[in-house]
């Protein structure tokens, strides 16, 4: 396939995670491609894909995807995609801010006889937390710092 | 330029960086680019970018940044690259923990007139904190130091 219509599949990819259609991902996708995140490191098959996309999407319901950037050359597609929504449910356990969320994730994706055969994600998860109030950067008081006076 | 030629012009950026000669990166590299990370960092300049590079060579004197995987298509060159180093220097008051700090940074280039204009860098900071030792390894999902249930993640600035 050019690079041109691996950009396609790509595009045809983000529009079915748009309308939060993830069922018939076997078209676009392989049965046993390899997914990477930095939260789950490498997961197997297009169930898990499916699976993960749809954990997002109870924290986020009204999650949406959006291309912004895409380079394809031989078998290989990277892109930013841009995610936006709403924190309205829990986040591995973080309760929610039901404010709203967004974050660049850029991907490496192979594809392989016209399907993907591995989605690579690389994004900031410390930019999550932080999103959802769960850091403090407030630095250490100094050693000798005065205490405040009783 | 090509896109065969961009992917040059990266390759050249990436030797220098390896070898420290920093005073070659005006060859590759436009005055005003920019740099940016995923973690909402942005560096105005070549200089602010030598700088930066400087400090992490400082703090990671064995630093190496190697392209796993490149595509390139008009003025756009994209790269998977590891970026590996120990770090044996300190930062900003805090002492060196001797950890080897090792991760994929996928990195878009855009180039302008024959240089680099603009670096955009995506990685996992929290990985690289964990790698590094200042928070915890049990801090991800699942994990025993995840701020859950309200808690928060401690850091120092």
């Amino acid at each position: 396939m050019s690079a041109e219509e691996n950009k396609e599949l790509i595009r045809r990819l983000f529009d079915r995670f748009r309308s939060h259609d993830t069922s018939s991902l076997e078209e676009l996708c392989h049965s046993d491609m390899l997914y990477e995140t930095p939260e789950f490191d490498t997961l197997k098959g297009i169930d898990a894909y499916r699976q993960v996309f749809e954990e997002a999407t109870r924290s986020i319901p009204d999650l949406e995807p959006t291309l912004e950037e895409i380079v394809a050359e031989g078998d290989k597609v990277f892109a930013i995609h841009r995610v936006r929504g709403t924190l309205k449910g829990d986040y591995a356990g973080i309760p929610p801010t039901n404010e709203p969320m967004e974050l660049l994730v850029s991907d490496v994706i192979t594809i392989r006889d016209g399907k993907v055969a591995e989605h690579r994600e690389f994004y900031d998860v410390l930019t999550i937390l932080r999103q959802l109030d769960a850091v403090d950067e407030r630095p250490p008081r100094a050693a000798g710092e005065a205490q405040a006076p009783r | 330029m090509t896109a065969q030629e961009n992917k040059e012009l990266i390759r050249r950026f990436f030797n220098i960086l390896n070898a420290r000669d920093l005073n070659r990166l005006g060859g590759v590299c436009r005055e005003d680019m920019t740099y940016r990370t995923s973690a909402g960092d942005s560096y105005q300049g070549l200089d602010s970018f030598r700088e930066l590079m400087n400090e992490s060579f400082q703090t990671f004197s064995d630093l190496e940044m190697s392209i796993e995987e490149m595509a390139g298509e008009g003025d756009k060159v994209t790269c998977l690259y590891r970026w590996s180093g120990v770090n044996d220097g300190g930062y900003q008051g805090m002492p060196p923990t001797n950890q080897r700090v090792e991760l994929l940074v996928n990195s878009f280039c855009a180039v302008e007139d024959g240089k680099i204009a603009d670096v955009f860098d995506f990685f996992d900071s929290l990985g690289f904190m964990r790698q590094l030792g200042v928070v915890s390894s049990d801090v991800q999902p699942g994990g025993e130091d995840w701020p859950r249930g309200g808690e928060k993640l401690r850091l120092y600035s």
